[in-house]
């Protein structure tokens, strides 16, 4: 089966915003199997459990909690993205607004892997809604003493499509204009405040839990070998059933288009603007082809990177305007001077 | 409680005081519509930065208003969810129900009108957002309810 809840899970049935509900489907359990684990272990089963970052780059995230120094003699910091501003993704909104715990959840289990005892959730300005509900959950928790000794801040933007790159949203969250620092140095080796940072998005830390829960080995079992577990695909344009869905990575897109979101309302069978969303924002016209969901390119083979999980079908090209109606203020500022990736 | 002890209680909370700058502007702006000069030394302040640094941090950022705006702000999306299922139609009727184009604000100062970049709910789309709560879909002929409605909550 393609589909699969499990970064969602529980969420169709119970009001998961809200911490006793989490904690009655077993929430925040993940947390004290982490901490009873040395951090160096808990990083040992983030690297066996194969998690490719969700934000669209596939990074694998126990490699990168691998590449931070805990012995740097500055403190490490978890940096949560959620600046989600790439047109077509919906997917963290998704998480934030119905899963909050999860990534809250998420958050701490990363924070113990890297001895981090502060944790930066850096939402967009625009999602009012998604900050205030991730706000209260993050109250909640704190409140109830799950934190312990780390402390979760949630630090919003305030609309620039840049600060979705990392090195940009770090020098938006140290105060700055969100520019993009040059690389090296590397988060990890010089992030935020100059001292070893994990960034992830918000998918990436959430699906954490879950590793917790299964154990590193069932979980990279799940879907793909080489990328495993489940992602929330964006889909929008002019398909029948937009929306997210989470899937069982390695399910072939044809699936998504056709099976799960109904296909395009007039029938048609190919689908002219397909988009892959990967960072390189390759553009696949003609035919829909067998697209695999892999995560990171199989050099050769005519795959592509998953990117941010978010096609945006067309099959109506009468319905775009014939010039397109132009960036909009925001982009053609500085605030957009540089693309991301 | 004066706008400084906010600032000051907000920057208390990150490692470093200029970490506080867009929390800080953000408060500002929401206590005086828009960042005044008068708002932007009163931030200077209170985080100890020179007001340049804080126009310059401020003038990156699309939420910011560095001119005053109206009491109430309508943003379309128009990127590409959105236009493909009629965004510029949803502005072209913006435009004439409050009678000004985008990038705007009428006469009473009372609407902003403003085109923006992808809200990020393309799967309901077209998506606006009203004083920053999204809203969708939403087609030309909700517009006119829309803009009666915040005629009406002045």
């Amino acid at each position: 089966m393609p589909v699969l809840e499990s970064l969602l899970a529980g969420a169709d049935e119970r009001d998961l915003t809200k911490l006793a509900e989490y904690r009655a489907i077993g929430g925040y359990k993940g947390v004290e199997k982490a901490r009873a684990m040395t951090p160096d272990d808990l990083i040992t089963e983030l690297q066996e459990a194969n998690l490719r970052g969700r934000g669209g780059a596939g990074f694998p995230m126990g490699r990168k909690a691998s590449l931070i120094d805990r012995k740097s003699g500055k403190p490490a910091y978890l940096v949560v993205n959620a600046d989600e501003s790439e047109p077509g993704a919906f997917k963290d909104r998704e998480v934030i607004t119905r899963v909050p715990h999860r990534l809250i959840e998420g958050c701490l289990i990363a924070a113990h892997a890297i001895e981090a005892e502060r944790v930066f959730i850096y939402i967009r300005g625009e999602y009012l809604t998604e900050y205030e509900i991730l706000q209260a959950a993050v109250d909640e928790a704190g409140k109830a003493g799950i934190f312990g000794a780390c402390d979760i801040l949630v630090h919003r933007g305030a609309g620039a499509y840049i600060c979705g790159e990392e090195t940009a949203l770090l020098d938006s969250l140290e105060g700055r204009r969100g520019q993009p620092r040059p690389r090296p140095p590397f988060p990890p080796v010089q992030g935020l405040y100059d001292a070893p940072t994990q960034i992830n998005n918000v998918c990436t830390i959430a699906t954490v839990p879950i590793i917790m829960e299964l154990g590193a080995s069932e979980f990279a079992k799940i879907g793909s070998e080489s990328s495993p577990g489940t992602a929330i695909f964006s889909i929008s344009g002019n398909i029948e059933r937009p929306g997210n869905y989470e899937l069982v990575l390695g399910t072939p897109m044809r699936e998504l288009v056709y099976d799960i979101a109904g296909g395009v309302p007039d029938g048609r069978s190919n689908v002219p603007g397909e988009r892959d969303r990967a960072s390189r924002c390759e553009e696949l016209t003609g035919t829909l082809r067998e697209q695999c969901l892999k995560q990171q390119p199989d050099a050769g083979r005519g795959d592509t990177g998953r990117g941010d999980s978010a096609p945006a079908e067309d099959t109506r090209p009468r319905n775009l305007p014939r010039k397109p109606m132009g960036p909009a203020p925001d982009m053609r500022g500085g605030a957009a001077g540089r693309p991301p990736g | 409680m004066a706008l400084a002890d906010q600032i000051h209680q907000v920057a208390a909370r990150y490692p470093d005081r200029r970490s506080a700058m867009l929390p800080a502007l953000r408060m500002a702006q929401e206590r005086y519509g828009w960042l005044s000069p008068e708002a932007l030394a009163e931030v200077a302040d209170a985080l100890e930065y020179t007001p340049a640094y804080c126009v310059s941090v401020a003038s990156f950022y699309d939420m910011f208003h560095l001119e005053p705006v109206g009491e109430h702000e309508v943003e379309v999306c128009t990127n590409l969810s959105c236009a493909l299922v009629g965004a510029r139609e949803v502005v072209r009727a913006f435009e004439s129900e409050l009678g000004i184009s985008a990038g705007q604000t009428t006469d009473d100062g009372h609407v902003t009108l403003r085109v923006v970049e992808c809200l990020n709910g393309c799967g309901y789309a077209p998506v606006i957002a009203v004083d920053h709560r999204h809203r969708h879909p939403v087609n030309p002929d909700d517009v006119p309810g829309i803009v009666e409605e915040l005629r009406a909550g002045s």
